[in-house]
């Protein structure tokens, strides 16, 4: 395998792989962890994947604003 | 990959989805309330006070017999401490055979935990919030259809679980350009399928384990049954041909209590049951114990007391795959971490929402030619084509 196909690679999965680690791990954690510190790890780890998406999706927001800004100005 | 097996892929993702897509939006409408169902139940019905974790439970005896003064001619059907909620709860049945019948003829009088006396009978409100919260749980799980609906909804949550793997299969050749989580603007039904495969993505781990547990859940209740008529059956052999405990001939539910715990040191009773109810001994009280650790506390250990004598007559040995189920079940749940962990689950619900009805209106929606393809060649000659035009 070529450099290049490998960080093409993790460039496509890191996240989706990442985000699916900490998913498993926060499932875990709560369940098998007694209180304390386990559940906020698992909080954590559980609230990843929803702020990943409010992330993209406000990003979108502001891209399509910008957009709908330069069609109107243009 | 190449062209034919990412058809094979798509097909597999299309139809596993379409199929269950109905399905599962009920799934997922009706969990949202069932998720916090105990929460609402007490806010509708204000429970009383919660107490401090290994508080006194109070006379049994005495809440059974309050519950025999109020129901003379009914069957006791069960009865479920919910101490740490502070309050202990004695189901009742008019007879095993209304049971039978109809589930919905047990109901329950609730007692404080510490107190034992009875609580007051539920407001028409609260009544009406349980009713919701009952059928939203009966829709969730058998579709009113008992073993019938329980096995149409194992058989939709492993179509599920296709569709999520072929899912990610093809997330792969359908993103392969894209930067992680963009989402473009360009049109309509690219918008959705970008949100799609992002919301998709990101939730792919969290709904195949509920998925998963939720078809494990589905069949724990003949796997339960059959380990009750085989293994079960074969202990209470030596009480076979002894006619069934009347229940006014019980021995002191105190006592049979306190000879439960004494056979499971070091564990709390979480539930006894009754003879006559269908999943016991027809001459035994069966009393579930768990630890009291975190792990041991989802493992329900089985301890049988005979209902004449009081004497402990065993426990019952549970096979493996029984007690894994029981340690996967919360996972379906959610109720294992706090509020917080629900109110994650409340969230993940409502993501997978959004991503079934964004997958029904992709599939709506999908380029004419597709379409046309489709009606040309059959449903396997379908566009290749992966990439909406631009």
């Amino acid at each position: 395998m070529t450099r290049r196909r490998r960080s093409t690679f993790a460039a496509q999965w890191g996240w989706p792989i990442g985000l699916a680690v900490l998913t498993l791990f926060g499932l875990l954690s709560a369940l098998i962890g007694e209180g304390g510190i386990w559940w906020w790890l698992s909080w954590g780890a559980l609230a990843m994947p929803l702020l990943v998406i409010v992330h993209h999706l406000r990003r979108a927001a502001q891209g399509s604003r910008r957009h709908h800004a330069r069609a109107r100005s243009s | 990959m190449t062209s034919g097996a990412l058809r094979g892929w798509r097909l597999v993702h299309r139809w596993t989805s379409l199929v269950s897509t109905l399905f599962l939006l009920m799934l997922c409408i009706t969990g949202l309330p069932l998720v916090l169902g105990d929460e609402i139940e007490h806010w509708a019905g204000g429970a009383p006070p919660a107490y401090a974790a290994g508080t006194a439970v109070h006379n049994l005896d005495k809440m059974v017999a309050h519950a025999h003064a109020r129901f003379p001619t009914e069957q006791l059907f069960s009865i479920v401490m919910a101490e740490d909620e502070g309050f202990v709860r004695v189901y009742l049945t008019p007879s095993w055979a209304a049971y039978g019948r109809d589930r919905g003829a047990a109901h329950w009088l609730d007692f404080d935990a510490r107190s034992g006396s009875a609580l007051s009978p539920h407001s028409r409100q609260a009544l009406r919030v349980e009713s919701i919260i009952a059928t939203a749980r009966t829709l969730h799980t058998d579709m009113f259809a008992a073993l019938p609906g329980r096995l149409t909804l194992a058989a939709m949550a492993i179509l599920l679980i296709l569709s999520l793997v072929s899912g990610t299969v093809i997330y792969g050749p359908f993103t392969r350009k894209l930067a992680f989580g963009a989402i473009r603007s360009s049109r309509s039904r690219t918008r959705w399928l970008d949100l799609h495969n992002l919301l998709g993505i990101a939730t792919v781990a969290w709904l195949l384990i509920v998925g998963a547990t939720g078809a494990m859940n589905e069949i724990t209740t003949p796997l339960f049954r059959n380990w009750q008529q085989n293994d079960v059956a074969a202990m209470l052999a030596p009480w076979r041909g002894q006619p069934p405990v009347d229940q006014p001939h019980f021995i002191s539910i105190n006592r049979a209590a306190a000879e439960a715990a004494r056979a499971a040191p070091g564990m709390t009773m979480a539930s006894m049951v009754f003879p006559g109810h269908p999943v016991g001994s027809p001459h035994h009280v069966l009393f579930w114990m768990r630890g009291e650790s975190a792990l041991s506390g989802r493992l329900l250990n089985p301890v049988l007391v005979d209902a004449r004598t009081g004497a402990f007559s065993g426990h019952v040995a549970m096979p493996f795959h029984l007690r894994l189920l029981q340690l996967c079940r919360p996972l379906h749940f959610g109720d294992y971490g706090g509020m917080p962990l629900k109110i994650l689950w409340e969230l993940l619900d409502v993501v997978t929402i959004v991503v079934l009805g964004s997958g029904l209106y992709l599939w709506i929606a999908r380029p004419r030619r597709e379409r046309a393809a489709a009606r040309a060649q059959g449903l396997h000659g379908a566009s290749p084509a992966m990439e909406p035009a631009e």
